[in-house]
């Protein structure tokens, strides 16, 4: 009986020293080779992860109306794998987000990603506070981009999509600074996610930078409404418009048909992003004249009170072919004033001979074509201005005329800010300063110092008042005349060269207008280019009637905005 | 300081009982203590949040004000393309 009991013990005692070892074995294994494993999960319970965005710079006008700015939005979504009974939840959920239960529904259970599946963008404080209380349903909040002024200053300031895309504009040139720095808190998280107390963080919360631009949002709503209007009428295939400050060549308005909503970009045409104003290249026309005849004036090629034959309107020679007048005009002697008054391509032709290539080209090349501006916005075409060692004798007598010449809209605009600034060296810029999250300003940009003249003051006034208030006033521009200002400025009316065989199209023009007022003191230069009117319909085509009043009523409605005193004419 | 003279002048039965006590409260104040920390922290960042907040919706109501008095939205009133 004893030995009995002895065993039982021994037994008893044995299957305990097992079970303990076990016990050891099991602790030993799982704490030797599942340690990371479970210190995984562990720490993933006590920890919660805040990935802090930063807030995208503003973009203001001058005067500090918002462009662009950033706002939280709340995306409220569902994570499909935790739904148990996804036709409850969406039924539940449609009469608080007013969406209908079976498209929530049809949401949940299609999706791909078991995880995450958005139900509502952009949703509102009750909604998602009703929302985030059903199991699987969870709120988001990140940045959202507002566009105040939508479609009207859509090609200057760009856009950013919702998935932090940026493809034109301001948005995408600066986007470095505009972006700023995000930072990631890990902190320890009660049972119920709260934040106890900070374990880690890593990078710093930066909002990006806010960028004040030298557009005038009044200004560019002129242009913006203007432009649309005669783009509409004429059925155009695009048209530009950029108004400047004469003096400083800062950028007041600058619109590009057609243009995009920046708040809504699904399903546009990528081609509509492309800003028209800076990448579009065509031969000028006309347009050029008064640069070139400014060019010769100034060197010495011919003088003010010079008579130039315009061969009665018929002028052909040998390695030059044969150049006629616009509209078949017919003129003998004319002075520089006359020439560009009348708009005459053989007295133009014959300046540029007498000129000489060299002169021509250097001059063309100080006036900045041929080359990027170097605007604030990305993309910018060159243009294209042929070395004159590859110049023919066609060259040295069209391109006074503006073909074989290819321009942008903004190197016309400079070009003509240098006339109206005395012959000044003027750079065309759009961005006025950038300030940073506490508002200190951290660059600056300072009006060009009077120096660096790339025609002489005087050839430039003359220009200005004399031959270019001409056009105006008796020439090819009457319809940009103003009742209250002196207006200057020069129509162009280029044809478009075919792009299937040589030559011009007889259909396809580009009718340009630039003016700017008051001649004895510029205050403001319009430039405005419709490209591709439809003839067909019959109500011109010409820079002076399709491009000139549109000219005209910006200029008007920008000298009332800005408040310059009126003259009497 | 205090606390000694009571227990000197109490009577001796009631002595045991208010060391007892004496040393729970001390606990409690200790534990509580050791918890403010975290307890200010959480409502420091509670507090930041709803600071967040309230400028978030500062900022949209800036936006809805910037969306009425804005040149294209007003000229859209008065009829303009």
């Amino acid at each position: 009986m004893y030995e009995k009991s002895v065993r039982i013990i021994i037994l008893l005692l044995s299957l305990l020293i097992l079970a303990f070892l076990s016990l050891a074995g099991r602790c030993f294994y799982l704490q030797f080779f599942q340690s990371e494993h479970y210190v995984d999960i562990s720490s993933n319970q006590l920890r919660a992860r805040f990935i802090q965005k930063p807030q995208r710079g503003v973009i203001l006008d001058c005067r500090g109306r918002v462009l662009a700015a950033s706002g939280k939005s709340q995306t409220i979504f569902a994570e499909p794998r935790a739904i148990r009974e996804p036709e409850t939840t969406a039924t539940e959920l449609a009469p608080i987000l007013n969406i209908e239960a079976m498209d929530i529904y049809k949401l949940i259970m299609q999706s791909n990603n078991r995880g995450f599946v958005e139900i509502k963008f952009d949703a509102d404080v009750k909604e998602c506070a009703a929302a985030r209380k059903y199991y699987g349903i969870g709120v988001e909040s990140d940045w959202q981009r507002h566009y105040p002024m939508g479609r009207v200053a859509s090609h200057v300031v760009g856009f950013v999509s919702r998935y932090n895309h940026c493809l034109c504009g301001i948005e995408l040139e600066y986007d470095k600074q505009l972006m700023g720095s995000g930072a990631q808190n890990i902190l320890f998280a009660d049972v119920r996610r709260r934040p106890i107390r900070p374990k880690q963080q890593t990078g710093i919360l930066t909002a990006g930078v806010g960028i004040i631009l030298t557009l005038d949002a009044a200004i560019q709503q002129f242009a913006w409404s203007e432009l649309v209007r005669q783009f509409e009428s004429y059925e155009a295939e695009s048209a530009v418009a950029i108004v400047a400050s004469a003096k400083t060549g800062a950028i007041l308005g600058m619109v590009s048909l057609p243009d995009f909503e920046p708040n809504d970009i699904s399903g546009i045409d990528p081609n509509t992003f492309r800003n028209c104003a800076i990448t579009n290249q065509y031969e000028p026309g006309s347009i050029l004249k008064p640069i070139a005849a400014a060019i010769a004036i100034d060197n010495g090629t011919v003088n003010i009170h010079e008579k130039i034959f315009c061969e009665n309107g018929d002028y052909r020679g040998k390695g030059f072919g044969r150049i006629g007048e616009y509209g078949n005009n017919i003129f003998a002697d004319l002075t520089v004033r006359g020439i560009l008054v009348n708009s005459s391509n053989i007295g133009m032709a014959k300046i540029g001979q007498r000129m000489g290539k060299d002169k021509l080209y250097n001059g063309l090349r100080l006036f900045g074509f041929g080359k990027k501006v170097g605007v604030d916005l990305p993309g910018e075409a060159g243009g294209l201005l042929r070395p004159a060692s590859d110049w023919t004798g066609y060259s040295i007598t069209r391109i006074p005329f503006g073909q074989e010449i290819s321009v942008t809209a903004i190197q016309l605009i400079r070009a003509f800010c240098i006339l109206s600034s005395g012959g000044r060296a003027v750079e065309p810029f759009l961005v006025k300063a950038m300030v940073d999250s506490t508002g200190e300003i951290i660059k600056l940009r300072q009006s060009s110092p009077a120096v660096g003249y790339i025609i002489k003051p005087e050839v430039a006034k003359w220009i200005v008042t004399e031959a270019l208030v001409g056009v105006v006033n008796e020439g090819t521009g009457k319809r940009a005349a103003l009742e209250k200002w002196q207006v200057f400025g020069k129509t162009g009316t280029a044809n478009i060269a075919k792009s299937e065989e040589r030559g011009y199209s007889e259909r396809d023009y580009v009718a340009s207008f630039v003016a700017g007022a008051p001649a004895e003191e510029p205050e403001v230069v319009v430039l405005v280019s419709i490209y591709k009117p439809n003839t067909r319909l019959g109500k011109g085509y010409t820079g002076g009637t399709v491009a000139a009043p549109v000219a005209a009523k910006i200029l008007e409605k920008t000298l009332t905005y800005l408040r310059v005193p009126e003259q009497a004419l | 300081m205090t606390f000694f003279i009571i227990g000197c002048i109490m009577r001796p039965q009631f002595r045991f009982v208010f060391v007892v006590l004496y040393f729970t409260a001390v606990l409690i104040f200790t534990v509580y203590l050791r918890s403010a920390n975290n307890r200010i922290f959480y409502k420091l960042y509670a507090q930041e949040s709803e600071q967040g907040r309230l400028i978030q919706e500062l900022t949209h109501k800036q936006l809805e004000v910037e969306n009425l008095i804005n040149p294209a939205a007003v000229s859209q009133r008065f009829g303009g393309p």
